[in-house]
């Protein structure tokens, strides 16, 4: 398929914004709620004895993403790392629903609204445009191979 | 990038990233079946499948029996019962009818205990009895005390169990209903741990032993029961045969509410008793029980309460992926409630002796 380089931008401009938004925001509301954060990660049968762990570094983390993806060389990383922890909690999800008896989310915010096979839908899809803007910005990364060489 | 890096690059990531949420869940998996250092004996063939039939809800619990017949009270239709006979052929549906609904039920549990049956509420709290021949349920009590669980032990009076005014901790009492209706607490038989709420850590499984005549408690996350008599002196505390002598359970504070920080490990997960025998429905696997066996059926273990013995154990396998809820024991037969279905099985053997 070959699209225009300027519909591609765009494209990729709204990836990454989507990206940004959902990350800063699902960081900011689990740091705001963090005493219920804590718990529910305590809660939950796959990481409850590393949860102490998981309750800075999941939202650390999701700020640091956020930053990269504000800048265009950081992108391509930032999409990566995206692509990586997105297609975890869908992992982490998809276990949830088959194997475990019991599940608790901490999403945060209006992210735990959502059931849990709409939030398997839900991830699926950020982890499909994470790797659509991955392809796109590989393009670009070997064009620039190209003149620096 | 080449796109042959880039590919490999994918899906390199994808499978390590799968890989570690994987090994996050196997080894915590591993952490919650791991066998235990204690040894169960499951002598064959002791409970022979029978009969079934199907209940069409899976809201029905037990709620008492009688000679040749047994009732089952209905948690979403509360005025509603089932009286089945023993062999299961004949179901007869039963309206209970209350002298007024004034109240409204939050948690009300129907008890029989011929001739008489209960309704008990003690989030309300309320009581109604009646005579079984007419299921014409009058208001006995309303008011105080509130209570979590009851259990009839005689006409018009019962074992409940409530939560101390001044802590808030589980404690056992016991009512009598009558012109003024009298309750007494006793705050010796339920023991909290060390570091213990004694919320969580004393919640547990309350029965009554028609035949002894005894109160019985049993701890739901750690080994122990207590024996009493109806008057609450303490029989005696026994203990059941795994090793998880302390509640392994960790209790945060969150907007005013107490809420488990972990995920609780559950030791006994549901009770029957009947003559001198407890019957204990374990989740944990013994050192060596088969791993198929133990994820598929539910594991009953057997004490005598008069030689203080832990006797044999028992497996009443799943249906559909569904373990069993609800146990009944009589001297004949041995009830289970799994899904919509009411199981009869056949106590033979060493556990048929036992039951006589």
């Amino acid at each position: 398929m070959k699209f225009s380089t300027s519909f591609k931008n765009t494209l990729l401009n709204i990836i990454c914004y989507a990206f940004i938004l959902l990350f800063v925001y699902a960081s900011v509301s689990k740091l705001l709620d963090y005493e219920n954060f804590r718990i529910q990660l305590g809660q939950s049968p796959l990481i409850s004895a590393y949860s102490v762990w998981f309750v800075w570094f999941v939202p650390v983390l999701e700020i640091c993403i956020a930053i990269a993806l504000l800048f265009k060389k950081l992108r391509f990383w930032g999409l990566y790392a995206s692509f990586i922890l997105m297609l975890m909690f869908t992992v982490y999800i998809f276990i949830m629903l088959k194997y475990s008896s019991f599940l608790p989310c901490s999403c945060g915010g209006i992210l735990e609204k959502l059931g849990w096979t709409e939030h398997l839908i839900f991830n699926i899809f950020f982890v499909i445009i994470a790797l659509v803007g991955m392809i796109f910005l590989r393009g670009n990364m070997s064009n620039k191979y190209l003149i620096n060489h | 990038m080449k796109l042959k890096s880039f590919t490999f690059l994918i899906i390199l990531t994808s499978l390590l990233a799968t890989g570690l949420v994987w090994i996050l869940y196997v080894s915590s998996e591993r952490i919650m079946q791991k066998e235990n250092p204690f040894i169960r004996s499951f002598p064959p063939h002791i409970v022979e499948y029978e009969n079934q039939i199907d209940l069409k809800y899976n809201s029905y619990y037990f709620a008492g029996s009688d000679e040749g017949t047994f009732y089952l009270g209905n948690n979403t239709a509360p005025l509603h019962a089932l009286e089945i006979d023993t062999s299961l052929n004949h179901k007869v549906e039963i309206k209970i009818l209350p002298e007024k609904s004034y109240f409204k039920f939050r948690s009300v549990q129907l008890r029989v205990l011929p001739p008489d049956f209960y309704l008990l509420d003690g989030s309300v709290p309320c009581v109604y009895s009646g005579k079984i021949s007419d299921w014409k349920a009058r208001l006995k009590l309303e008011g105080s005390p509130y209570f979590t669980s009851a259990e009839p032990i005689s006409s018009n009076s019962f074992v409940f169990r409530s939560n101390s005014i001044e802590s808030g901790e589980n404690i056992l009492g016991t009512l009598k209903l009558g012109n003024s209706s009298e309750f007494k607490l006793s705050g010796e038989l339920l023991q909290k741990q060390s570091g213990g709420d004694g919320i969580f850590d004393t919640d547990g499984t309350l029965l009554y032993n028609n035949e002894s005549l005894k109160i019985i408690y049993l701890y739901r996350y750690r080994n122990q029961f207590i024996v009493a008599d109806k008057e609450m002196n303490l029989v005696y505390r026994g203990n059941t045969i795994d090793t998880v002598s302390r509640a392994r359970i960790k209790v945060t504070e969150l907007n005013n509410e107490r809420t488990m920080s972990a995920p609780p490990l559950s030791v006994n997960i549901s009770a029957a008793t009947y003559h001198n025998l407890l019957f204990v429905n374990s989740s944990l696997r013994g050192k060596h029980d088969n791993k198929k066996a133990w994820e598929m059926s539910s594991t009953i273990d057997v004490y005598d309460l008069e030689k203080r013995i832990y006797l044999f154990s028992f497996y009443i396998v799943g249906l559909n992926g569904k373990k069993m809820t609800r146990m009944l024991i009589t001297s004949q037969k041995i009830y289970v409630i799994i899904d919509n279905q009411l199981m009869m099985y056949k106590p033979k053997g060493v556990l048929k002796k036992a039951l006589e």
